[in-house]
């Protein structure tokens, strides 16, 4: 089946909410701290200011609770006196004219008196930079599994490595955008998000508005990755709190710089491994610190740390594991969701650290994955059994295949060896991801999806699932379509409004293939049972059955739900992180081929090849674009994309200077799928949204580092920083050259 | 400063194909194309992504060649051709689909407004690749794979004479408001004024009464991030769009002259330009990407004055010379003597650039190195061009050694130049570090480092030099 909405977005028809007619509206801005941390001494406006017809609101204006709700209610919608980042919201202006807008937002001066901010996440903060709990830690975790301290004592060989990773901005080509109206007494919210529901959860204290006072619509979303999980209920909150004081529509629509600068980044990392190996690679103990940068607010860093911690052992077998994260408080910008969620800085922290124990035992990077990968009846770190029947080994081994890594390494040495001012080189990763949301999560998040027979037999299938491109809706139209064997035509996708939609939770984890695309297929056999069909009756039939039932019950609606309940076996223990962590894991292996250039130390990617195994794919065209958008992203985050920062602000916010690739800057994604159908996802499904991009990192550093013979333990690897690499490693590095 | 500029007379009339159909409009002095496109006359099909022409998605065609509104001011849209993603028909972007060239959306117009432009002219492709020709469309979700192989299917369903082109007047989306919405509905409005000469004569006048105005020719950097620099709004422009005198090159016996509006593009398609000034086509196809090159003239380049400009180096390096007039009269000024420092140049307010006259000799050695930030559409952060007159005296002369984003200007490096002559063995980058700490000063800033830059420059001297003289071993 072809994306459904596809047609719509290639003809520019699509209506994004900068798109949509809107009367008689004021555009809104917001006016910003212009310094990481201090006390608000003054506001001062510009003399034509006055009397030139904005509104205006600040933190008093709030008829609620200050504070975007997500894990914690620390991080207030609108600086009450003081702030903590730079870019951190302090006043709410609008007017009917954009260019009003834009030069009150650039001329009111917010004067602050400065505290110290505190911008290093890897020292620990002296008394004066406290500003969370004792310790400005958000989040610490402890896994543990056997007895490291003795295992690495016991151990002939001990590893050490530290590995970091920086800040990446989403770049969805949407910026974010969010328009706010009162109809009648109920304010309406449409814009650009993932979680309707976490925009009604976030408003609802801050307004003190009910549910039902409150409505939200998803307008059709240009891209999100995480960006538009949590920051839209910010910018959701100041569209309210203006369109409230102004009894108009407000528009609030951010653009590219402001958007840069200002939104959430994914976490930079800082990641220790110590690991004891046999001289034939086996794994004896892993003892791991993970440290994460959240910024100035907890918002989701918490459970990004415990997504992190968890995969920081990789997908290997190993007795003796302990794994030790902190998430800490910086006077940066809040680090939020990104697509990986944690993994990425994991899954490049121990993806580097295997090619580093290859090197010191001076195997074959490959021969010591396969020695370790996790076989069916070993357990994670966290005591999961490992039990669903695919072959990691054989992944590797077709990746490996694919890539003709043998050949090409020879054909390397002699390339490296003929040539003064390009060096070639080849790394190889395997890895896991968790699929949906960590441990109990799903259990808490309830979720629930409609399938409401229409009185002209069609079937609407009602989700706060969105579609930002990845495929919700051609997905969700496939999965009812074919569970109650009707054209796809017959089915429609009620768009994300939550007073229509029930809360199927947020578009995030990749779980809305799996997990919500499970719950349309039960909301559509609770459907057939209230039309009086059992689970077998498919096609025409139903549709009869719909029209039958709407002629005997007229005015009414008939809707199925379909509501989560966790698969068998799978428990967690939120406080000693033992368990099963994820009901599933999707599994991979990547091959990427670089070239150095030395004149400029620019590193150009030759071939990317990826094997993975995420269950049963729902339509390959969707899933191999997910998998190619995800390692190019992660190919930018390995070597292009840096947040440049001067005292927690962002010097680079333009796409001309915060970089991410271009069609030139990539060779073709190569992507094959392994096909093992998981039992509890919808069509055995498993969710592969975010897991494409964890690879790219590890497996671009660690074919830099077989180029040139250092290594790379930190991404980007920006010239600059390659440059510095191989002066540290010296002539070995670049050969005579 | 009042807040929605001050003028009470604000809009320039203008008139203009749109999708076919005429299109009369006033426009503010500080709109861009984008703007009235979608804020005005509701065809929201263009996004805005950057609003600095990185992005692409505010793709159109500006008389049949891609370009970014967002760089655009409206009032250039006089008298040309427009056409939006709305003119397209919707049933020929089927081989799109079926690759999966669309996730979220945002950007597809733009990649598709490209995309149909190569697909509508197959010949490119005997020059350029899909994924250079595509590197102004970014897109965040497909990794391109999708994008590539959709213009590719595209290309074969034309080549099979399948697929319809762009609707004659208009493709199968909603069409363009009736009657725009007013001015006050823009984007982006200022108090400054444009004047839009129609001769040279009439600009230079017009410059000698206001030398603070602005000479507009493409916009690529005046208008990026414009609706952000409101003093911008403020100023007063000279358009020069519509003075047909400074349009196109022409070839003389002994040189190549540049107008005044030549464009980047108009050289990159011309194969005599490659056969005798290659470096020409290899830098202009380095500038931004094909919305940039369609645009950006080399006057214009050379009058922004930026460090880091791309076309500046090559011409230097081919000697080139900088033709000025002013309504009191004209000069040349060698090129490699036009800068005065950052930002500043021989060029005084009342004058236009008015053509660049690049002698036609023979050169045995010549070259240009880009490194930017990226393979594609990058600002350059260390560049070099190097030429050697293949009739210059053995006791030298010959060689052009020119580089860009090391100092506060574009510049020769006359000691590598005096080095190159005396031909010493060279064995290594440091051979010539010393000659370039006399030449050139780089600095850090948000793109690289001082450091780098120095070093990447001499290796990129030395490495080149290896693959072109003995010398240097």
């Amino acid at each position: 089946m072809r994306r459904r909405e596809g047609l719509a977005k290639l003809s520019g028809r699509e209506r994004y909410v900068d798109d949509l007619p809107l009367d008689d509206f004021l555009w809104g801005g917001t006016v910003r701290s212009p310094a990481p941390r201090g006390r608000i001494a003054d506001i001062r406006f510009p003399s034509w200011f006055r009397g030139a017809g904005f509104i205006v609101v600040d933190h008093r204006d709030i008829p609620g609770r200050n504070a975007v709700f997500l894990m914690e209610d620390d991080q207030p919608a609108l600086a009450p006196g003081t702030v903590r980042h730079v870019h951190e919201p302090v006043l709410l202006v609008a007017h009917a004219s954009r260019s009003a807008v834009r030069r009150a937002v650039a001329e009111i001066e917010v004067v602050v008196d400065e505290d110290p901010a505190w911008l290093d996440f890897l020292a620990p903060p002296p008394a004066e930079a406290i500003q969370h709990g004792p310790d400005n830690v958000f989040k610490h975790i402890d896994i543990s599994k056997g007895d490291v301290e003795a295992a690495l004592a016991r151990a002939p060989i001990v590893v050490e490595g530290e590995y970091e990773t920086g800040a990446q901005e989403h770049v969805y080509l949407e910026n974010q955008g969010m328009i706010a109206h009162l109809d009648g007494e109920t304010l309406v919210i449409r814009g650009s998000m993932q979680c309707p529901y976490y925009i009604v959860k976030a408003l609802g204290g801050l307004l003190g508005r009910s549910p039902g006072e409150l409505r939200v619509v998803q307008t059709p979303t240009g891209g999100g990755f995480g960006g538009k999980e949590e920051y839209p209920s910010t910018i959701a909150a100041h569209a309210a709190l203006l369109a409230l004081a102004a009894g108009r529509p407000v528009k609030l629509v951010y653009e590219r710089p402001e958007d840069l600068a200002a939104t959430t980044k994914r976490h930079p990392s800082w990641i220790r491994h110590r690991t004891g190996v046999a001289p034939d690679g086996t794994l004896l103990a892993q003892d791991i610190e993970v440290r994460l940068d959240g910024g100035a607010y907890v918002t989701l860093s918490p459970v990004v740390l415990s997504r992190a911690c968890i995969h920081a052992a990789g997908p290997y077998a190993c007795d003796h594991v302990r794994i030790r994260g902190d998430a800490v408080l910086t006077n940066r910008v809040p680090f939020g969701a990104f697509r990986g969620f944690g993994n990425p800085q994991a899954c490049f922290a121990f993806e580097c650290h295997m090619d580093a124990i290859a090197r010191r035992l001076a195997l074959d990077p490959a021969e010591v994955r396969r020695r370790n990968l996790l076989r069916d009846g070993q357990t994670t770190a966290t005591g999961q059994v490992i039990q669903d029947g695919t072959d990691r080994v054989a992944l590797l081994d077709r990746a490996l295949e694919l890539g003709r890594v043998e050949e090409k390494r020879a054909a390397h040495a002699a390339f490296n060896a003929a040539t003064a001012d390009r060096r070639r080189g080849l790394g190889v990763v395997t890895y896991h991801h968790g699929a949906g949301f960590t441990g109990s999560g799903e259990i808490h998040l309830d979720s629930r999806v409609h399938a409401a027979g229409l009185p002209d037999g069609r079937i609407e299938i009602r989700a706060a699932s969105t579609e930002m491109g990845q495929g919700t809706i051609t997905i969700f139209t496939k999965l009812a379509a074919e569970r109650l064997g009707v054209a796809p035509e017959l089915v429609e996708i009620a768009p994300p409004d939550t007073h229509v939609v029930p809360d199927s939770g947020p578009t995030v984890a990749s779980r809305t293939a799996m997990i919500v695309g499970h719950l349309v297929e039960r909301a559509c056999d609770d459907l057939r049972a209230k039309v009086g069909l059992t689970d077998q009756a498919r096609g025409e039939i139903v549709r009869d059955a719909i029209l039958a039932w709407h002629r005997e019950h007229r005015a009414e609606a008939v809707i199925g739900e379909g509501r989560y309940t966790a698969p068998p076996g799978v428990e967690w223990d939120e406080e000693t992180y033992r368990g099963s962590a994820y009901a599933t894991f999707c599994w991979a292996a990547h091959v990427a081929e670089i070239e150095v250039d030395l004149r400029s130390y620019g590193v150009r990617v030759l071939d990317y090849v990826t094997v993975q195994e995420a269950g049963r794919i729902l339509n390959d065209v969707l899933a191999r674009g997910q998998i190619q958008g995800g390692v190019v992203q992660g190919i930018g985050w390995a070597l292009l994309e840096e947040l440049v920062e001067r005292d927690g602000r962002m010097l680079n916010a333009q796409l001309t200077n915060y970089i991410i690739p271009t069609s030139g800057d990539v060779p073709p994604i190569r992507v094959e799928f392994v096909e093992n159908p998981y039992p509890f996802g919808a069509q055995g499904a498993k969710g592969l949204g975010e897991f494409p991009l964890n690879g790219a990192g590890p497996a671009i550093a660690n074919a830099v580092s077989a180029a040139l013979g250092v290594t790379a333990a930190s991404i980007p690897l920006t010239p600059e920083r390659l440059m510095r690499l191989v002066d540290e490693a010296g002539p070995a590095a670049t050969g005579a050259a | 400063m009042p807040p929605a500029g001050g003028r009470a007379d604000t809009g320039l009339a203008i008139e203009f194909r749109l999708n076919g159909e005429t299109c009369a409009v006033e426009v503010d002095p500080a709109e861009r194309l984008l703007d009235l496109l979608r804020y005005r006359l509701d065809l929201t099909g263009t996004k805005e992504g950057c609003g600095e022409g990185e992005c692409g998605a505010c793709t159109v065609y500006l008389d049949g060649l891609p370009v970014d509104s967002c760089l655009v001011p409206a009032y250039q849209a006089a008298g040309r051709d427009v056409r939006t993603i709305e003119s397209l028909d919707e049933a020929a972007l089927d081989p799109f689909l079926r690759t999966g060239a669309t996730q979220c959306g945002a950007c597809t117009p733009g990649v598709v407004m490209t995309a149909w432009w190569i697909r509508e002219h197959p010949d490119l492709l005997e020059t350029h690749g899909v994924r250079e020709l595509m590197a102004g469309n970014l897109c965040r979700c497909t990794g391109y794979d999708g994008i590539v192989e959709g213009v590719e299917a595209a290309l074969a369903e034309r080549a099979r004479g399948a697929g319809g082109g762009p609707g004659g007047s208009g493709g199968t989306s909603p069409g363009a408001r009736a009657t725009p919405r007013p001015l006050a509905r823009a984007g982006v409005r200022g108090s400054g004024a444009v004047h839009r000469p129609r001769t040279l004569a009439a600009a230079l006048d017009r410059l000698a009464e206001d030398p603070e105005a602005i000479p507009m020719a493409g916009g690529t950097d005046l208008l990026v991030h414009w609706p952000g620099h409101l003093a911008a709004h403020d100023r007063d422009y000279v358009d020069l769009a519509g003075i047909d005198e400074l349009r196109g090159h022409r070839w003389g016996e002994s040189e190549l002259v540049l107008g005044g509006l030549s464009t980047y593009w108009e050289l990159i398609r011309d194969p005599r330009v490659a056969r005798e000034f290659p470096l020409l086509v290899d830098a202009g196809r380095q500038v931004g990407a094909v919305q940039i090159q369609a645009r950006g003239t080399w006057a214009g380049n050379i009058a922004n004055g930026s460090p880091a400009a791309d076309g500046v180096p090559v011409l230097m390096a081919y000697d080139a010379v900088v033709g000025l007039a002013s309504s009191a009269g004209t000069r040349e000024v060698p090129l490699s003597d036009f800068y005065l420092g950052y930002k500043r140049m021989r060029r005084r307010g009342e004058e236009l650039i008015t053509h660049i006259r690049l002698p036609r000799r023979a050169r045995d050695i010549q070259w240009f190195d880009k490194v930017g930030s990226r393979a594609q559409q990058a600002i350059t952060k260390v560049g070099l061009a190097v030429t050697r007159d293949a009739g210059a005296p053995p006791d030298g002369g010959g060689w052009r050694v020119v580089a860009n984003s090391v100092a506060p200007t574009v510049l020769r490096c006359p000691t590598v130049e005096r080095l190159l002559d005396e031909a010493p063995d060279i064995d290594g980058p440091d051979g010539f570090a010393e000659a370039l700490r006399a030449d050139v000063s780089p600095i850090d800033d948000v793109r690289s480092s001082a450091e780098y830059r120095r070093r990447v420059l001499a290796r990129l001297l030395y490495f080149g030099l290896r693959e072109r003289v003995e010398f240097v071993t």
